[in-house]
């Protein structure tokens, strides 16, 4: 009789630790604790030896399942609070860094030109104009200025580089995996999440990498969006479709949405209202979208929040893929 | 004119010749470095003079260097430049002395004005440096029994309380009162004690023995 009893508790257990936190499933497994004690002593039929040890048993397995239940919380929360920090620490620092030496190397020739510009001009207005002298400025001037266009032309390289590795792929596809990398953060942040997807293949040559960037950094957007406490409906939703035999990708949120000025410059390199942004996230995400002719866009959601879109040449036109949103 | 001389510590050569090549425009002298190392190595005549420093040079950083300069007993002004526009790094720069943080690129207007304040700043580093010789020499050619003397002149004693306390008689202290004045050649009591004030200043710094 405990023992039956007793595997029912564990169930009760291990529904409960979906939907309550930590304390809860600690007073619960208590409460049951108490139950199974009680069923003990108020069983009179029976020996009492074989109801003793089935106590036991049942109280053991009790705890067991408890501690277990407790062990994967926690696990979940680092692994939570890991992906939450890496994306950005990835975001925020390489940004930071890599625009603090690029600035840096062009800063250092910019200086020896207007220094020797200034130079250059102090020489020609003297009294007695030392023609020499200038020319030797402005030959370092010409110098100067052919070594930035050279750390502008390494910066193009090193981001030309990275648009490689194209492949013919289903949108679809990387709005799922992308949006899998993510679930523990929707669910960690209470946002709800609808996610249309197309139902035929949306054929695309893109790095598909790259797309799961742009794609994250969007949704890394939207739910930083949806943070904000007087925010009371915390929605997502994605959509895919086909529009005059284009790919689309759709994103609506229900945050702080955005304002006129938002719209005319958040694409803008360096332009970011939160603190301690970079205010490249989206700048990289429209080059990146630009360089497979795509096109991305934002805008305000008449009924509150933001609304960004990508539209991508699709690669094949496929019979399947019915003309329409 | 006075001589001046401009120093210049920064590890890229171009931003190095151009400067050089900005202040020989406007006639100021210079002398500049690759490094840190090859500045110290480097002879420095006590002119007016400042120093212009890149913050971020590979070995040791211009930052460190400023807070080093004054144990190495190195009290030239420093200008700081860099091609990071730091601004916690300016402001600690600032307290410790420096004349100014220019980010590069810097505008011409800016660096001179910063390089005529290092000039004055400079001189009266100088003048003070001057003084303070003066005084050590002068003191140091003092006997024992005349500063003795001078230190409780300072204090406000009067003859009589001097001769009581060094147990001499109050002639004494007269006689060593005349010669301590001839050879501070100094004419009125006022002068002495101002000059006294200082010695002591020095003595309480550590810079002059007794």
């Amino acid at each position: 009789m405990e023992i039956a009893a007793a595997v029912f508790y564990i169930a009760v257990i291990l529904v409960g630790a979906r939907f309550i936190s930590a304390k809860g499933v600690i007073v619960l497994c208590s409460i049951c604790t108490l139950l199974t004690v009680v069923s003990f002593f108020l069983t009179t039929k029976g020996l009492f030896e074989t109801g003793l040890i089935n106590c036991i048993i049942a109280l053991s397995a009790l705890y067991l399942t408890t501690y277990i239940i407790l062990r994967t919380q926690v696990a979940e929360n680092n692994a939570i609070n890991a992906t939450y920090q890496m994306t950005r620490i990835a975001r925020i620092q390489s940004l930071g860094e890599l625009t603090a030496s690029i600035a840096h190397e062009i800063n250092q020739p910019l200086a020896a030109t207007t220094a020797s510009a200034d130079a250059c001009r102090n020489w020609l207005m003297r009294d007695k104009p030392d023609i020499n002298r200038a020319i030797q400025a402005l030959e370092r001037i010409r110098r100067e200025t052919r070594r930035a266009s050279e750390v502008v032309e390494r910066i193009r390289r090193l981001s030309k580089n990275e648009i490689t590795q194209k492949e013919i792929c289903d949108l679809n596809d990387i709005v799922s995996d992308t949006l899998a990398l993510s679930n523990a953060l929707i669910e960690h942040h209470d946002i709800e999440l609808t996610w249309n997807r197309y139902d035929a293949p949306l054929i695309v040559h893109v790095d598909k990498v790259q797309m799961m960037q742009v794609i994250g950094n969007l949704f890394l957007n939207a739910i930083e969006a949806l943070q904000p406490r007087l925010v009371t409906e915390r929605f997502i939703t994605v959509k895919t479709f086909t529009m005059n035999a284009q790919a689309c990708f759709r994103m609506t949120d229900t945050g702080v949405g955005l304002s006129e000025e938002d719209i005319k410059h958040i694409f803008d390199a360096f332009w970011t209202k939160r603190d301690g942004g970079t205010g490249l996230g989206l700048t990289l995400c429209r080059a990146i979208v630009e360089a497979h002719k795509g096109i991305i866009s934002a805008r305000q959601n008449s009924h509150g929040g933001a609304i960004f879109e990508i539209i991508l040449p699709c690669k094949i036109n496929k019979e399947s893929n019915n003309s329409g949103a | 004119m006075e001589p001046k001389l401009v120093y210049i510590i920064d590890d890229d050569m171009s931003v190095r010749d151009a400067l050089d090549d900005l202040l020989a425009s406007v006639d100021i002298e210079t002398r500049s470095f690759d490094s840190i190392e090859s500045f110290l190595q480097s002879e420095k005549n006590p002119i007016l003079s400042c120093l212009i420093l890149d913050v971020r040079m590979p070995g040791q950083s211009g930052m460190d260097f400023q807070h080093k300069m004054q144990k190495n007993g190195l009290d030239i002004p420093v200008i700081f430049i860099s091609g990071h526009g730091d601004i916690p790094m300016s402001v600690t720069a600032i307290k410790r002395g420096a004349i100014d943080f220019l980010s590069k690129p810097f505008r011409e207007q800016d660096i001179l004005e910063a390089i005529y304040r290092g000039f004055e700043v400079s001189r009266e580093k100088i003048k003070q440096h001057e003084e303070r010789n003066h005084v050590e020499k002068i003191y140091n050619s003092l006997n024992a029994g005349e500063k003795a003397v001078v230190s409780f002149l300072i204090k406000g004693h009067l003859n009589k309380q001097i001769a009581a306390e060094l147990n001499v008689s109050e002639i004494t202290v007269k006689v060593r009162r005349a010669n301590i004045m001839q050879k501070m050649q100094v004419k009125s009591f006022a002068d002495l004690i101002r000059m006294g004030i200082e010695i002591e200043k020095m003595l309480l710094e550590g810079s002059l023995q007794i």
